[in-house]
């Protein structure tokens, strides 16, 4: 009976599933990737928008007005940025090139706004508290402390967002700006922040940094 | 890649080779002309009953109201010892076409074994006390004994006016069980005939006997055993019936402990007659998915438990650790939302999860539209999703448990 024929042909059913299923699955990591370096690219571009805003932002500063509307904006967009970073590092690895590139451009960006800053705290009479947050990922333990100690600071700058400028710099990093930073303010471990680029803390609680309003 | 990410894309892909194998069996069967509805055969229906006052007049009203021709139909009621007035109101149904049996009390199977001992049809159905049938189920079963080698049939089961939230997750349940045997029944892999609603041939009985009377799940032993002698068991997906679910925690614990007890028991038992290549693909595909799927959903299940718990504790942590205070939680998680739809669409693994999601919706649909379900199931959906399969490990671990520690499980209610 026909039926009966077909329950028992099912070898190929097997072998077609077997190609279905694999094509389907490939197909789901192709998408994914492709995403992926969607984000890749827009925060590429979103990073090349950051570097214009700062070269722009020095250019202006020969006629130096106290404008600090840029300033805040380009510190918003750097928060952005680095969370999209943050996420991009756990899709493509601590060690994909691309994210690394990224990194390091965006270290390099930060401490450009950071002078800027320094330059707006001597010239315009304000009082920017900078933070330099040095963390770490590279192991789980460090990760976990690196992240609550972001959070801290997250919070706290979301806080006061009038008054501080945070800077996040993966200590593992391996590239002459960091490692000055590090010899400069002799920070031998992650995760610690250097406030005012005099005091180096381990911060636990937000209000320890409430002393420094 | 960490062994939790492995596991995941392993079930993954398993769950995809699944899906496709069973929806071209699925769709390939679709071509295959059976007739819709029948009434050549003679029918025997069992109802074994065990302190059912509360619902065995609804099921014979039920069940006398089927359409079938009356000469070819009898009812043979089996009261269980019952210590309620189960057997005086079914006796209250007793004429020509009711029969009404008392015995004393010793399980379903002997109950069952009884009530063959006096029926006379060709096909026995079996039919729990608190089964309400749709008119026309019994004629679109009979249909499906169309060979000679088919000896039994399952039909749709659902559940009857679902009220507490333990009845909604077993109501989606059960609407996702209606498409998964309509895809088995293309590799004749159906290997259990529910008790609630079943039809078989009488000659079966003879020759291999009646039910085995020290099985906790008779139903799940007989459909093996048909299984084991190269046999077809069919399925009507459009015969609907339904039955009333457990309504507390408890109920329904007990439920699932016999059953998956039940299911180890009988699988390691039909374990050299069912595995293997000589069985076709229940042998090779069926049966050993579902032995993969139950370990790897126990494993994965409690390492998620245990990720998420620890993430949790660690979030409370550096709540407390910037002096959280509940208005600021819009702002403080905005951000966290945004990394939540940011990683959504580009992680395999979250794409794997709105797949599955999606296509268990789609079974769903399936089922309503086999049953002729109209009230809507969204809400009932949403809590399955949310909580089935941490259910589901937490019943086989408690059966897990019994079976280790050679615990004693009896028939009690479902």
């Amino acid at each position: 009976m026909k039926i009966r024929k077909y329950r028992e042909l099912y070898l190929g059913r097997i072998f077609l599933a077997f190609i279905i299923s694999t094509i389907v699955f490939v197909l789901f990591f192709i998408f994914a990737y492709s995403i992926s370096y969607l984000n890749y690219q827009k925060i590429s571009s979103q990073s090349g928008i950051i570097e214009n805003s700062i070269v722009n932002f020095e250019e202006t500063l020969g006629d130096f007005e106290c404008n600090n509307e840029l300033l805040i904006d380009a510190s918003e967009r750097f928060d952005d940025a680095a969370q999209k970073l943050n996420l991009l590092e756990k899709r493509f690895g601590k060690q994909d090139r691309r994210v690394l590139e990224l990194k390091e451009r965006y270290s390099e960006l930060e401490y450009r706004h950071f002078l800027i800053t320094k330059k707006f705290n001597l010239e315009c009479n304000t009082s920017y508290i900078t933070v330099f947050f040095f963390y770490s990922n590279r192991n789980d333990d460090k990760e976990e402390e690196s992240e609550r100690m972001g959070f801290i600071l997250t919070a706290f700058e979301r806080r006061e967002a009038e008054k501080i400028m945070i800077y996040a710099l993966d200590f593992d990093l391996n590239i002459g700006l960091i490692n000055g930073l590090k010899e400069q303010y002799n920070v031998t471990r992650a995760p610690f922040v250097v406030i005012n680029e005099k005091d180096i803390v381990y911060v636990r609680h937000i209000n320890e940094l409430e002393k420094y309003l | 890649m960490e062994v939790y990410s492995f596991l995941v894309y392993a079930l993954a892909y398993i769950g995809l080779f699944l899906l496709s194998f069973y929806l071209l069996s699925f769709y390939q069967l679709r071509k295959v002309k059976i007739p819709e509805e029948k009434t050549d055969k003679t029918v025997s229906i069992l109802i074994p009953a065990y302190n059912e006052e509360r619902d065995i007049a609804r099921t014979l009203k039920s069940i006398l109201s089927i359409d079938y021709p009356k000469n070819k139909l009898e009812i043979i009621v089996i009261d269980d010892g019952s210590k309620d007035k189960t057997l005086e109101i079914a006796r209250k149904f007793s004429s020509d076409r009711v029969r009404v049996f008392t015995k004393k009390n010793e399980g379903k199977g002997r109950a069952l074994n009884y009530g063959l001992s006096k029926a006379k049809g060709e096909i026995i159905v079996s039919m729990d006390a608190d089964t309400i049938v749709g008119k026309d189920a019994l004629k679109k079963l009979i249909a499906r004994f169309y060979d000679d080698r088919v000896m039994a049939v399952t039909s749709a089961m659902g559940i009857y006016k679902p009220r507490t939230f333990w009845q909604r997750v077993q109501h989606i349940e059960y609407y996702l069980s209606v498409f998964m045997r309509k895809s088995l029944v293309g590799i004749n892999a159906i290997y259990i005939t529910s008790g609630a609603f079943s039809a078989y041939r009488k000659k079966f009985f003879d020759k291999y006997g009646g039910y085995d009377e020290d099985n906790i799940t008779e139903d799940l032993e007989i459909a093996l055993r048909i299984q084991s002698h190269d046999y077809v068991i069919e399925n009507a997906s459009k015969a609907a019936f339904y039955t009333v679910g457990p309504a507390t925690f408890y109920q329904l614990l007990m439920q699932r402990r016999r059953w998956y007890i039940g299911l180890m028991r009988n699988l390691w038992n039909y374990r050299r007659k069912l595995f293997g290549f000589k069985k076709g693909a229940l042998g090779t595909i069926v049966l050993p998915s579902v032995v993969v799927a139950v370990i790897a959903s126990i494993i994965l299940v409690i390492y998620s438990l245990t990720k998420i718990s620890g993430e949790i504790a660690s979030e409370l942590d550096s709540l407390n650790a910037v002096n959280f205070q509940f208005y600021n939680i819009y702002e403080m998680y905005s951000y966290m939302l945004n990394q939540f739809f940011y990683v959504l669409f580009s992680h395999p693994m979250y794409l794997f999860a709105i797949f599955f999601i999606l296509v268990t919706a789609c079974y769903l649909a399936f089922s309503r539209r086999e049953m002729q379900f109209k009230e809507g199931l969204k809400v009932d959906f949403v809590i399955f999703i949310a909580i089935y399969s941490i259910l589901f490990v937490f019943w086989w671990l408690v059966s897990l448990f019994y079976i280790g520690f050679n615990r004693t499980v009896k028939w009690g209610k479902k």
